[in-house]
């Protein structure tokens, strides 16, 4: 079947129960729970992007979920106000704050974020119990009637159901199209390896706050709506608890997927049902299944469910892409007029210096690289190869000297804002990011250069999809190149180790780099993919880029350099010819330790 | 002025059980690297046991107490064997989500238990206290200082003279190497959780005479101390103690000077600005060097 009927066979599906459901509960309390299993879907939606796309450790959407509760209650109740003026007034206080918390976030990362958004939502409930005059401490604020859209008014929960339900899509397409967009995947990039998100191009402080904002907005929506659903709001519902039962909705469902979360949020609302006799034990049997979960299975109840092959070949069909966007395709026009050939240094490093403790790095190093030229950079271990390269992509600031490409400083520079100018690099240990697929990984490289903005590409304007397809167009050009084309869709960890290689540097490519630096390139591959790699140099190199190599492959270093900086503790000790830098007297010293001049002069 | 001194001996005292918390906190998380999200429980669950000594069993009071710890050291064996040694090499995230759902399953066991009512423990010296020029010291402030003043002399002792120690220093900078080289590891690691368990039970039975035992007490106690070794510098011994008794002081001020009600909000506040403004505490945080 194709992709897109499929889609629509299981919207059909999926409406059909969904808008009928109400006209067969015929119990309020029946309703009550149903209203809370959308809620919950919201939600926990939300939350999925911060914790599951961008991996931050966000324990505080409770807090969230209560200011965007919390404001709409007293803007209804005091002020006044309707329906439409309270859930964005909610939204916007909410995501106000997680813009804060996402600021902050970039600061600290890890347990420090985890705590900080522990201690914060503690603060929060903390408010909410003591700020009498506002929030009504303890006994909370009740009575709130449903909402009035002037030409009708809600009276039932049936009613709220429908309200709920809209928002949900809206929760649920918006998600979805959070997470097919460059801006999920470039999330899910840094939550793989955020380092090498940075070194190509992604504003990685710029998508965790982003992530974080639109997390608690959702949230926020989502406490403003459940106000209305039950009519009252209390502080005892935001406390750290309720961030649990979130995470075990994304835990027991699977976190990647809407289906996971509607699944979750299902079975967490007639779980304590079905465990009526032992409800005093609710919370301990939910602590419980959240460690097993997360040890056990951490992608979820639809990890399992997907395990089937029937089912698994209709979730690949449905998230297919084969009947759109391909047939767009068309060469792209990677702007090769950079094939200068000058002899004019597109990358120069001056007198580079940098310190680490007590410990001198590099002193004095000059290094220049050339357009269309490739030059090696060797040396013992320990010399600052790497050291180098990371002064060069920001990583580390030098203490002394400066770095310049196409004339303008790169000193102080962040790493991303360094790869969009157009210095890419690839890995020693291999960077690439796990979870998504090789395509996938090359498209996120290409995000520095894509300027469109956060609302046209959700909502898929002309021009946003444009820019899109060019991104695959070029994807589809460098992995064909590198015949890794058919590889395409699959999970980047799957591939042969060599073609994991051979993809970072596509990779790198897809940046549109002036400087290409190779970290190892060849360490870990076979003869003849050593072949194919001096193929791509070649290729890369007549484009006019200037490329770096650092490899311990001396064989490979001898065939393929024009030029070669030898670097020892620190210190330059040659840049020249690769003939001359084998007879270089204080290179093979370096090597192999001084008193063997005699004995190598001999045996030549 | 009285005032004041009394405020900061009051602050001295309730910082120590909040350095001791967070000394058995990192405890875990030095040894083997597990941020052990249920550190709380456990430390309620030693009160609980000191409680049920003293009042079902009809144990005197030192007794009871050593029940409570004991107790905890049992519980650390059982948490090792069942979930820690699991999550062991697991990342962050695993091992964050999978104690915090540990520790509410131990939290509603225990309001299961034991009932939703706080109950009292005992302090060793009842209320008895010290005058000095007006200012009243009470027995059971004087010992819970000296508790961590001796617990901190065995760490030191413990870490640098004996060979279970070093063991341990080797075994959390490299557990690879460390268990090539003979160190046994998995009997070290049930040492770790089972002292880092007792640490918390210490603390609650030395928390239950001041605070009253309860169910909900753990998260609070956790929330202190886990504050205390940011302030001070996440994971070092030094920067938890002074950042225990720093947050103690602060607190016990504030809630004077300030507003009672609103006491725990001020750690966390100190918490959430001490993470904003400088994330590795005040002595730096623990790099190689962190016993």
């Amino acid at each position: 079947m194709r992709t897109r009927n499929l889609r629509k066979l299981v919207y059909l599906l999926v409406m059909i129960p969904v808008l009928i459901l109400p006209f067969i509960i015929t119990s309020k309390a029946d309703m009550g729970l149903v209203n809370t299993i959308v809620l919950l879907i919201i939600v926990s939606l939300g939350l999925n992007i911060s914790l599951g796309l961008c991996g931050l450790l966000n324990v505080a959407q409770a807090a969230f979920w209560g200011i965007g509760a919390y404001t709409a209650a007293i803007l209804a109740l005091k002020f006044g106000l309707p329906f439409v003026i309270t859930i964005p007034a909610a939204i916007l206080l909410a995501s106000a704050l997680g813009f804060l918390v996402g600021i902050v976030s970039t600061r600290i990362k890890g347990i420090y974020f985890a705590i900080l958004t522990i201690g914060f939502g503690l603060l929060i409930q903390l408010i909410f119990y003591n700020w009498q005059s506002v929030t009504n401490g303890t006994s909370g604020l009740k009575n709130i009637p449903y909402p009035d859209f002037g030409l009708f008014q809600i009276a039932s929960r049936q009613q709220m159901y429908f309200i709920l339900v809209f928002f949900a899509i809206l929760t649920i397409w918006f998600y979805v199209r959070v997470a097919k967009t460059k801006y999920g995947k470039s999330m899910i990039a840094i939550r793989n390896n955020e380092t090498a998100a940075e070194l190509l191009g992604v504003d990685t402080l710029r998508e965790k706050v982003l992530s974080m904002t639109l997390s608690s907005a959702i949230g926020g929506l989502c406490g403003a709506l459940m106000i209305y659903a039950y009519g009252f709001v209390s502080p005892s519902q935001f406390g750290f608890d309720q961030n649990l039962i979130f995470i075990l909705i994304l835990i027991l469902g699977g976190s990647g997927t809407v289906f996971g979360v509607v699944l979750g949020s299902l079975i967490l609302v007639f779980l304590p049902q079905l465990l009526e006799p032992l409800r005093f034990w609710n919370t301990t049997i939910y602590g419980v299944l959240v460690a097993v979960m997360i040890m056990v299975l951490p992608g979820g109840l639809t990890s399992l469910i997907l395990r089937v092959p029937m089912i698994k070949r209709l979730y690949e069909r449905y998230h297919s892409r084969e009947d759109d966007g391909e047939d767009s395709y068309s060469p792209s026009v990677i702007s090769s007029t950079t094939i200068q050939h000058t002899t004019e240094p597109v990358l120069k490093v001056k007198d580079l210096s940098i310190c680490f403790g007590g410990l001198s790095a590099l002193s004095g190093v000059n290094l220049d690289l050339v357009p269309g030229q490739v030059h090696a950079l060797i040396g013992p271990n320990g010399a600052g190869k790497s050291t180098l390269v990371n002064c060069i992509t920001g990583v580390n600031t030098p203490s002394g000297g400066a770095i310049d490409m196409s004339g303008k400083s790169l000193l102080g520079l962040k790493p991303h804002k360094i790869s969009r100018l157009g210095a890419s690099r690839t890995f020693q240990n291999l960077a690439v990011w796990n979870e998504m697929s090789a395509l996938d990984n090359m498209l996120v490289a290409r995000r520095g250069k894509q300027k469109k903005g956060f609302w046209p590409v959700i909502f898929g304007t002309k021009s946003a999809r444009e820019e899109e397809q060019e991104a695959r167009n070029m994807a589809r050009d460098l992995l064909t190149s590198m015949d890794l084309w058919e590889e395409r869709d699959r999970l980047i960890g799957t591939l042969p180790y060599g073609h994991q290689k051979m993809l970072e540097i596509g990779r790198a490519l897809m940046t549109e780099p002036k400087v290409l630096l190779l970290d190892e390139p060849a360490a870990g591959l076979t003869p003849p993919e050593v072949s194919t790699l001096k193929k791509l140099i070649q290729s890369i190199k007549n484009r006019g880029v200037a490329i770096m190599i650092i490899d311990h492959n001396m064989k490979f270093v001898m065939d393929i350099a024009e030029i070669i900086t030898v670097l020892n503790y620190g210190k330059v000790i040659t840049t020249d010819k690769p003939e001359a830098v084998r007879e270089n007297v204080e290179v093979i010293e370096a090597y192999l330790g001084s008193g063997l001049k005699s004995s190598i002069k001999e045996v030549r | 002025m009285t005032d004041f001194i009394q405020l900061l001996i009051s602050g001295l005292s309730i910082g120590s059980i909040y350095a001791l918390v967070g000394l058995g906190f990192i405890f875990a998380i030095n040894g083997v690297s597990i941020v052990n999200m249920a550190h709380g429980e456990v430390l309620m669950l030693g009160a609980f046991f000191a409680v049920t000594g003293a009042t079902v069993l009809n144990l005197p009071l030192i007794p009871a107490y050593i029940v409570g710890i004991v107790g905890t050291i049992i519980i650390g064996y059982i948490l090792n064997l069942v979930i820690i040694r699991p999550l062991i090499k697991k990342p962050l995230f695993i091992v964050m989500i999978a104690t915090i759902g540990l520790s509410m399953a131990l939290r509603n066991t225990a309001m299961n238990i034991w009932g939703a009512n706080a109950v009292g423990l005992d302090g060793l010296f009842g209320n008895q206290v010290i005058n000095i020029n007006n200012i009243v010291i009470s027995y059971q402030n004087i010992l819970v200082i000296a508790v961590l003043a001796v617990v901190l002399l065995l760490q030191s002792w413990f870490f640098r003279r004996t060979l279970t120690g070093k063991q341990l220093r080797a075994m959390s900078l490299r557990p690879k190497v460390a268990r090539l080289l003979g160190v046994p590891v998995k009997k070290l690691t049930y040492i770790t959780i089972m002292v880092s368990c007792g640490l918390a039970g210490l603390a609650g039975v030395l928390m239950g005479p001041i605070y009253f035992v309860s169910f909900s007490m753990g998260s609070i106690a956790l929330a202190k101390g886990f504050t205390a070794t940011i302030i001070g510098g996440f994971g070092r011994i030094e920067g938890t103690v002074i950042g225990g008794i720093l947050l103690g002081i602060i607190e016990t001020l504030m809630a004077s000077y300030v507003s009672p009600t609103f006491k725990d909000g001020f750690a966390f506040l100190v918490l959430i600005l001490i993470l904003i403004i400088k994330p590795t505490g005040i002595l730096g945080e623990a790099t190689s060097q962190r016993v």
